[in-house]
């Protein structure tokens, strides 16, 4: 599996901490950021035709623009074998669920913070 | 009674005394004769006339002799009797009996019976008996039995002798074809033997009983029918006959018999009839009723015979039945609605249809037709009750009550004219799909076909057309029987203010899933990375910030999830 990891969160925030965490804990994955939705498929395009297709897709919802859920079904149209993990605060609602409908293959819940994001991509990885 | 007979044996010595010149010995026997005689002699003139002759002609015996015979004869029999005079005088053949009419001195004619007997020397005797009255009371008889229309029968030796027009039309037969046949074989094959019997017995002058019964017999043309025969003993043409009377009651028996039929059709209609059928007279009392009218009030028929019918209306009704008596007395018939009381003390309603009864020109009492409509009425009201039930439910209804058929609103409740804000008159011509959102429309479709063929279904939520905008609808129904036909009866309960309180619910949530989450989650990454960086009592320090943005994370976590406040 390419250990490529697209991250789209509109927040810089959150974008540093989850490079932090995943630096910190020697998860070895280059990772590559999109601020908004519309940024996320041009990234996820532009790294599919450098031969560089992300291994997952960490997928916040609220965005300006347009939102997690139709981020998610353009890139599956792009790739219908993307790996798309939703990583939100909007968990367990109509939302998070129209996001699983879209392609998504997993919310990961924010309140289980950080480290609880690392666990799953390693096991994702297999790290 | 005088007869030729007497005459016959006395012409002997008739002829005798005047030959013999011994006329003075039987002058006197001739003279007070109850017959009529006279001696005429060649030349026509009377010679001899004794008292009864001279009775019968009015005229005295002075006037009589020396008279010629015809001035005592009618002018239409002058001639005739002229004629056979002056054959007899010539030795010619001439009657020697038969009638001629006499003509008195008063101008009266008279009918005579004449008996020639002709004396030597041309002279001529003539007994004469005065026929009158005998003739007239056979014309008085013949006229009758003509003009009767009663068949007159006179039979004799075992044949009809005589026969009137009546018996003749009667019998279809003529005399004539009478006379070739017994009479007895006219009559039915089960009274002949008797009649041919009786018949004979009374031919023999016996008097028989009974001389008056019913007798079926046939027709020319084969028909049976049926007479009243009445039988009398009678000598006719100077033997003894019998006579019978017959009056035709064929058809009369034809009548009795259909109305005796008929009468018992009645009955049977009357007694088999639902419907209580009673007759009271002038004074309100019971004459007549069948067992359903006495049933229907408790009664057998006899319990009720001469009570009056005011003795089972209820009280509050006395006074309308009154009103319709009046009426009927004025000859009006009525329909109308009253309450009996039954022998249980129950009371029940009919429906009487009557109708005023006359005996005579006079009012004699009313027929009436009784309907129990007791039950009829209860259910009645029960489906008033039920009705007022039913509209009051549904008038107060929260949701929307609709029945299709046909694609059409049969029926909608005021909550659903609210609801769409439509009134009755536009949502009647609507086709009810026009009511639903485009978008859900199969899905209402869908809801409906199932229901319509009775399969079980989810309520769907749905967006419906109001005049005011887009609702929101939750539907329930199934198929009923209206009007003998399928009809969908729905329910909309409209959703639009808890689906609008949900989504505002939704975005509260998610607002605060927004605006707490993220910050919290921020900061904990941070306040980690930073224990990571500082002293023993800085990490300390930074645990107890985490643990109470911990705290807080639960608690928004809690209300995110189950809408609850706590830690």
């Amino acid at each position: 599996m390419n250990k490529v990891l697209l991250i789209v969160e509109d927040e810089r925030d959150m974008q540093e901490l989850m490079k932090k965490y995943i630096e910190k804990a020697g998860l070895n994955l280059e990772i590559y950021s999109a601020y908004s939705g519309e940024e996320g498929i041009e990234k996820y395009r532009e790294l599919m035709e450098k031969g560089k297709k992300p291994g997952l897709v960490i997928m916040d919802l609220k965005m300006p623009g347009i939102d997690g859920v139709e981020t998610t079904e353009r890139i599956m149209k792009i790739d219908k074998n993307a790996s798309i993990y939703g990583f939100t605060a909007f968990f367990d609602t109509d939302w998070s669920e129209r996001l699983m409908k879209a392609g998504a293959k997993k919310i990961i819940p924010r309140y289980m913070g950080f480290e609880g994001l690392v666990k799953e991509l390693k096991q994702y990885f297999g790290i | 009674m005088i007869s030729f007979l007497s005459i016959a044996m006395l012409t002997p010595l008739v002829i005798l005394s005047v030959v013999n010149g011994k006329w003075g010995l039987y002058k006197q026997f001739f003279e007070e004769s109850p017959i009529g005689i006279t001696v005429t002699e060649e030349n026509g003139i009377i010679s001899f006339a004794n008292k009864k002759f001279a009775e019968i002609c009015g005229y005295k015996l002075s006037e009589i002799i020396g008279e010629h015979f015809t001035k005592f004869v009618a002018e239409e029999d002058r001639k005739k009797m002229e004629d056979f005079h002056k054959k007899r005088m010539s030795g010619k053949d001439a009657p020697s009996e038969y009638e001629y009419r006499c003509l008195r001195k008063d101008g009266k004619i008279r009918y005579i019976k004449i008996k020639m007997i002709k004396l030597p020397e041309n002279r001529t005797l003539a007994c004469k008996i005065d026929v009158t009255e005998e003739r007239e009371m056979k014309e008085l008889f013949e006229r009758i039995a003509d003009t009767s229309l009663m068949g007159i029968f006179i039979y004799q030796n075992g044949h009809i002798v005589y026969m009137n027009k009546s018996a003749e039309e009667i019998t279809g037969y003529s005399l004539e074809e009478m006379k070739n046949i017994n009479y007895w074989e006219i009559v039915a094959e089960d009274y002949r033997e008797i009649v041919k019997e009786r018949g004979s017995q009374r031919e023999k002058g016996m008097k028989i009983k009974p001389d008056v019964y019913e007798l079926p017999f046939y027709s020319k043309n084969g028909a049976l029918r049926w007479g009243i025969f009445s039988f009398n003993n009678i000598m006719y043409r100077g033997k003894p006959a019998a006579i019978a009377i017959a009056v035709d009651i064929t058809e009369i028996k034809k009548m009795k018999k259909e109305v005796k039929e008929s009468r018992e059709k009645y009955r049977i209609l009357v007694e088999m009839s639902q419907e209580g059928i009673c007759m009271d007279d002038e004074d309100e009392k019971i004459v007549f009723l069948n067992d359903a009218f006495a049933h229907s009030l408790g009664y057998e028929k006899e319990e009720l015979f001469g009570k009056k019918i005011f003795d089972f209306v209820y009280a509050e009704d006395r006074e309308k039945l009154e009103k319709e008596i009046k009426k009927r007395k004025e000859g009006t018939p009525g329909r109308y609605e009253i309450r009996f009381v039954a022998k249980n003390g129950e009371v029940k309603t009919f429906i009487v249809s009557s109708t005023a009864l006359y005996r005579e020109g006079k009012f004699a009492g009313s027929l009436s037709v009784n309907l129990d409509i007791t039950e009829r009425k209860r259910a009645e009201e029960k489906i008033i009750e039920s009705e007022a039930l039913y509209r009051a439910i549904t008038e107060h209804s929260p949701n929307g009550i609709f029945m299709i058929k046909g694609g059409k609103f049969v029926f909608v409740n005021s909550k659903f004219l609210q609801l769409t804000g439509r009134e009755m008159k536009e949502i009647s011509r609507i086709d009810y799909m026009d009511l639903v959102y485009n978008e859900d429309r199969k899905l209402i479709y869908d809801f409906v076909d199932k229901a319509v063929k009775g399969k079980e279904i989810s309520t769907p939520e749905f967006r419906y057309i109001s005049v005011e905008g887009i609702r929101w609808g939750v539907l329930n129904g199934s198929l009923i029987d209206y009007k003998g036909e399928k009809a969908f009866l729905g329910v909309l309960t409209d959703i639009t203010e808890i689906k609008e309180i949900h989504e505002k619910e939704k975005r509260f949530i998610e607002r605060i899933s927004h605006y707490f989450f993220n910050p919290i989650c921020i900061a904990k990454g941070y306040i980690q990375l930073a224990k990571e960086n500082v002293g023993e009592e800085d990490i300390i320090m930074l645990e107890k910030a985490k643990v109470a943005i911990e705290r807080v994370e639960n608690v928004v976590k809690n209300i995110v999830k189950e809408g609850e406040i706590y830690e």
